[in-house]
């Protein structure tokens, strides 16, 4: 088990409150269209292929593959300046979406490595008060 | 009838470029303004048409049209201001070009002043709207850049020592441009010891940060031939953007890019053959590597081995960024490439003129990788 990142806490408004209600119990939920089945991501009001504005807020399994895998070596804010050097992968998710995550890795194992085509899963990282930030770990082999 | 070749640049400037301690970006807007009316011979009264890209310093946002207007005394029949990264200069052109052929105006001043040195922007801009990127760690401009290097790696063997082809190139052609920021050359290897930014990128592979301004005038082709300088045609003009990010299969390859060029190519009645120099816009040098592709310079995927051995440097097959581009001259976010585009065809760049220019190819791109433009200079 890891310990928290220290990373920091999103500004949570009335769009994204289920995506951060769902981290908080260990789930990574994003919407699926109820009328064409589209998970979609980045969060939206409507679905982006067929516009309907109704949606259930699914679970996914958390798996997925890292399609291209970054190492930060400068920190573009000043809450990662203590965490550079860090990996950051483009997730493609099994459900179909895709997103950015930064990669667990307190011992900086990773930095030195090519993950791209590695299975990564998520985990849950409890930055400050009562809020979890969804983050990917590398599934060892 | 169509807009292509109807429509020409009359006239261009810039101020100078760098570091330019207690300038603003209303006043490196303004002296541009001076220098390109100057050098096609109007008058301010002449000016009817105001489009501007404001700053990352400029406190008016998108009003800063209004404020450029009021400060050099001109009430437009057209004005704006538009926000695209580097592919605005690209698009306020055609913009002007777009409302002079509509007769909305007769000709048009196109602006940009900055001083992101100065003023210690970082470009440090993450996407992801209300679940922002940078959560992740996922910020700046030089990210989306590297995950477009890493993709081009991993699928088609480019390397790193290609990027760096790009980045001696143009940092050649700006040790031969007297306004260039950067003119001490450097080498493959000098790249490769440069460090390491955000991997697969180091910092040669990265534009500079710059102070400065620049000003194209846009007018048609038959008031342009009564003008002091040889009008530049726009021969033929292309946009294309997207807007989805993640939800888009190859985001990273900018694949629109590709219906931008398309749309010059097609509206110019020219092919890549066709083109004699090329200023493709270079906030990192892989943007180079996709341009040249997307361009049909050489085919998907095979850009990193069309740039060894100074195919594209000047004496090459196809000079690109033959005044530093973004990476050597100054990053004026691709406004200087239009510039030099035009004196290009023009036949003003002395040491490092391409010989019998009849075409020059001019694109841009901004924001994350979203925005992209193309437009073809000929001689007039």
């Amino acid at each position: 088990m890891n310990a928290p990142t220290k990373k920091p806490a999103p500004q949570i408004n009335a769009t994204t409150q289920p995506f951060w209600d769902a981290a908080k119990k260990n789930e990574l939920r994003m919407q699926k269209c109820s009328d064409c089945g589209h998970i979609r991501f980045p969060i939206g009001p409507v679905c982006t292929v067929c516009l309907s504005d109704k949606c259930e807020w699914v679970k996914l399994s958390g798996r997925g593959e890292v399609l291209s895998h970054l190492v930060f070596h400068r920190a573009y804010s000043p809450a990662w300046k203590e965490h550079v050097p860090y990996s950051v992968a483009m997730v493609q998710l099994a459900e179909g979406p895709r997103m950015f995550t930064d990669i667990v890795d307190p011992e900086r194992r990773y930095i030195d490595e090519d993950l791209v085509g590695r299975p990564v899963e998520a985990w849950f990282d409890p930055v400050e008060g009562d809020v979890v930030v969804p983050r990917f770990k590398v599934v060892e082999r | 009838m169509s807009i292509a070749g109807r429509i020409a640049i009359a006239g261009v400037g810039a101020t100078e470029q760098g570091t330019l301690q207690g300038r603003t970006p209303l006043d490196l807007g303004i002296d541009a303004f001076k220098c390109a009316i100057a050098d096609a011979g109007l008058r301010k009264d002449d000016i009817d048409g105001i489009l501007t890209m404001p700053g990352t310093t400029s406190p008016e946002g998108s009003l800063h049209y209004l404020r450029f207007g009021e400060a050099v005394g001109i009430n437009p029949r057209y004005t704006g201001s538009m926000t695209m990264g580097g592919a605005t200069g690209g698009c306020l052109v055609q913009m002007a070009a777009m409302a002079i052929h509509a007769g909305l105006a007769t000709t048009v001043a196109c602006i940009f002043g900055d001083t992101a040195k100065t003023g210690g922007v970082t470009f440090n801009r993450a996407s992801g709207g209300e679940l922002s990127w940078g959560l992740w760690g996922m910020l700046g401009a030089a990210a989306n850049s590297a995950i477009a290097a890493d993709r081009h790696m991993h699928e088609y063997g480019t390397t790193s020592r290609h990027l760096a082809e790009v980045a001696v190139a143009c940092r050649k052609h700006a040790s031969m441009n007297e306004h260039a920021v950067m003119r001490t050359p450097i080498t493959i290897d000098e790249h490769q010891n440069s460090r390491p930014i955000v991997r697969p990128l180091r910092l040669l592979d990265c534009c500079l940060i710059s102070d400065g301004g620049v000003c194209v005038i846009v007018t048609s082709l038959d008031r342009a031939r009564d003008l002091k300088k040889k009008p530049v045609v726009i021969a033929g003009m292309g946009q294309a953007h997207t807007t989805m990010n993640m939800e888009h299969e190859r985001w990273w390859y900018v694949p629109h890019q590709k219906q931008a060029l398309a749309d010059a190519f097609r509206t110019a009645k020219l092919g890549p053959a066709d083109i004699d120099v090329a200023q493709l816009y270079d906030n990192f040098t892989i943007s180079v590597l996709l341009w040249l592709e997307h361009a049909g310079f050489c085919k998907e995927g095979e850009a990193g081995s069309f740039v060894e051995g100074g195919r594209i440097q000047l004496g090459g097959d196809l000079p690109v960024n033959t005044a530093g581009g973004n990476l050597s001259e100054s990053y004026m976010e691709g406004w200087l490439h239009i510039v030099e585009g035009v004196r290009q065809v023009r036949g003003e760049c002395g040491a490092r003129q391409v010989p019998d220019v009849d075409n020059c190819l001019v694109t841009g791109r901004g924001m994350s990788l979203n925005c992209s433009n193309a437009m073809i200079l000929q001689r007039g």
